[in-house]
């Protein structure tokens, strides 16, 4: 009797030691990833300008070297309750055409048949991605972030003009981030996290449990290409060597899958970037990858729930 | 009662690892960018630490051979010397000057360096030195421009230059000089580092006499300002830069702020628009393990070039990072000098070369 409780007395003992280094460590984990010790200090590669402040948020970036236009998703900040319009424009990116200082710096908006399809209201653009055709043809694959409306809706483009063809939405679509293309309506797309906002993704976040998920599209039916991820953000894909590139915010990192025939996911490996990577661009000539990423984490999150004030960026390139 | 205490020890020793963490930097690494195209100056290999720029010659001089924390002598095997570069030429390359009358030469181990214009225009240096086995002086030369040589003036030892690192000249015969931590051997200066009792400071002398300015902390870089009124101090572990009023009449500093960094600034420089420029360790951890090890031509740490732009009541300042490096390039960055107009860069390290680099980026945005 006195050495069974003796035994239970020294097993409470232990479990109380094992459950404090374990909450101890999650919190230093948790601390550590808001980057408490880290800041930025400013430089730029040569010249810069801002080219617009008409819309609230200009997250997602697609290049289409056919047009030499870069297409920009305007208005993210309404998925953050921010009053702006939305929408899509693009970039002329091809200044020898006589065109006068301030002409070459203009966005051209661009404006979308719904082709009947009631979204106008729910449209919030965010990650975009591009496919040429050897035809000419250019297709836009367009992430909608609207909290009750989280959908991939596809577009053609119509030299000013996006006409919608299809969407593509799911009951498990709560948070997505960015889009891939593969080929013609074949495309990765991330959801960060399976709660879409709120306290519960941030208890998600701090408790880095890898929810997110990285889903691929054939053109017809859906499927998860790679499941417990954790917080999985921007896309990039080098059709050259056939890798997907997956920034993760939480773990602050670079994962970069080989693309199967198949089309499955296989890890090759993790880069520790130690900025949460938001945006990729992969070159497609050199393979180079460019990284727009959230430098202090912490600050980050800070702008996301003060929307009015400004916060760090980052840009990387590998 | 006892449960307690042993839980607020317990609460007190995470937070102090957690501290201890953040401080080593073990969530930061650098990503590399420069302002231009860089190259390496021939001539400094063993360290080019301090860097101080005569813009009336157009010279800078370079120490090297810094020996630091020694606990083996015998392991110094390298010379200590100062170099000259002129900055008005494209060769990128620097010269050793010959330094004549050292009472022991072979002990003459060069940290940090400061330069004042005499009546007669001489070019005065006063330099922290360090001997083999880690005995601090204060060394004073005069520059031969003719020979090009330096002339031995005097040699001062102090029991208040404790640890020297850097030094200011304050004119022909005065100067301020910092000492950045109390211990005399490696254990002894992690104890320091660990437990956060620095025996470090500020010492100012007059020419005859030494006076205390800051103690029990830390003093890396100490620059002054060009109008001689502001002193800027590295405490480069807390990752802060000191900003003090300084009045020489009186002998006197008073704080005005101090700037967080993030970062670990080492020596200064002050360009003719008053931005204070520095070369930084970004990430201890790495220094610590390359700056332990020196003689290990394996091991290198990261470096940052910081400019300064202070608000006008120099409580804020805007920082720029002109130059990032993994350590590979440039390794363990101690002092970065700017000149023609703000074009050119010279990084100096502590145990490694001497880099050049054009600025062909804006700096101000």
């Amino acid at each position: 009797m006195g050495s069974q409780s003796s035994f239970l007395h020294f097993m409470h003992r232990f479990v109380f030691w094992v459950l404090f280094a374990m909450i101890s460590c999650f919190i230093l984990r948790v601390l550590i990833v808001l980057d408490l010790n880290k800041r930025i200090y400013n430089h730029t590669p040569g010249p810069c300008r801002v080219l617009t402040e008409k819309f609230k948020g200009t997250s997602g970036l697609a290049f289409v070297e056919s047009q030499k236009r870069v297409y920009i998703t305007l208005g993210y900040g309404k998925a953050h309750n921010l009053t702006t319009n939305t929408g899509i424009a693009f970039y002329n990116t091809n200044r020898t055409d006589g065109r006068n200082q301030q002409e070459i710096y203009d966005l051209i908006e661009m404006t979308i048949n719904w082709n009947g399809n009631d979204y106008q209201n729910t449209f919030i653009p965010t990650g975009i991605d591009s496919f040429s055709s050897s035809n000419g043809r250019v297709l836009l694959y367009v992430v909608n972030s609207h909290p009750d409306h989280q959908c991939i809706h596809f577009f053609q483009v119509d030299n000013t003009k996006l006409n919608h063809r299809k969407s593509i939405c799911d009951s498990s679509f709560t948070s997505l981030q960015d889009v891939s293309v593969v080929g013609p309506d074949r495309i990765f797309f991330t959801n960060m996290a399976a709660f879409g906002r709120g306290w519960a993704q941030v208890v998600e976040f701090a408790l880095q449990t890898g929810q997110g998920v990285i889903y691929y599209y054939d053109g017809s039916k859906l499927s998860i290409a790679a499941s417990s991820v954790n917080a999985p953000t921007g896309l990039g894909y080098d059709s050259k060597r056939r890798i997907l590139y997956v920034g993760s915010l939480i773990r602050e990192s670079l994962f970069a899958y080989k693309v199967e025939k198949d089309m499955s996911l296989e890890v090759m490996y993790e880069m520790m970037l130690l900025t949460s990577p938001i945006g990729l661009f992969v070159e497609s000539k050199s393979g180079d990858v460019w990284i727009a990423a959230h430098p202090v984490l912490h600050e980050a999150a800070w702008h996301y729930t003060h929307l009015d004030r400004k916060k760090f960026i980052h840009q990387v390139k590998f | 009662m006892l449960k307690i205490i042993l839980v607020v020890l317990l609460a007190f020793f995470v937070q102090y690892v957690f501290k201890t963490l953040l401080m080593f930097d073990i969530h930061k690494r650098t990503y590399n960018h420069r302002p231009g195209q860089c190259r390496k100056i021939e001539g400094p290999v063993h360290g080019s630490e301090d860097i101080t720029i005569v813009d009336e010659k157009n010279l800078a001089f370079i120490t090297s051979g810094l020996v630091y924390l020694n606990d083996d002598p015998s392991h110094a095997t390298w010379k200590g010397e100062i170099f000259v570069y002129d900055l008005t030429s494209k060769t990128f390359k620097a010269d050793s000057i010959p330094i004549l009358n050292l009472k022991y030469p072979e002990s003459f181990h060069p940290h940090g360096i400061s330069h004042w214009i005499m009546n007669d225009g001489t070019i005065r240096l006063f330099v922290v030195v360090h001997s083999k086995d880690f005995k601090h002086s204060i060394v004073i030369l005069d520059f031969d421009e003719n020979k090009k040589q330096l002339n031995h003036v005097n040699t001062l030892v102090n029991e208040k230059f404790v640890r020297p690192n850097d030094i200011v000249a304050t004119g022909e015969n005065s100067f301020l000089v910092s000492n950045d931590g109390g211990a005399q051997t490696i254990l002894g200066n992690a104890i320091e580092m660990f437990t956060g009792f620095y025996k470090g400071g500020l010492v100012y002398y007059d020419g005859t006499e030494t006076k205390y300015l800051l103690e029990n902390t830390v003093a890396n870089g100490i620059i002054l300002s060009r109008d001689r009124k502001t002193l800027f101090v590295s405490h480069i572990n807390q990752e802060t830069i000191g900003v003090f009023d300084w009045n020489q009449k009186k002998v006197a500093i008073k704080k005005i702020s101090e700037i967080e960094t993030l970062t670990g600034c080492d020596n200064f420089f002050v360009d003719k628009e008053d931005n204070l420029w520095s070369g930084c360790h970004p990430v201890l951890k790495d220094a610590v393990g390359h700056l332990g090890d020196y003689t290990n031509p394996s091991l290198f740490s990261q470096s940052q070039v910081l400019r300064f732009k202070f608000s006008s009541d120099l409580k804020s300042a805007e920082m720029v990072e002109v130059f990032s490096d993994d350590g590979r390039f440039t390794s363990a960055s101690a002092i970065a000098a700017t000149f023609d107009n703000g074009k050119q860069l010279l990084i100096g390290t502590v145990f490694r070369d001497l880099t050049h680099c054009y600025i062909d980026v804006p700096l101000d945005f």
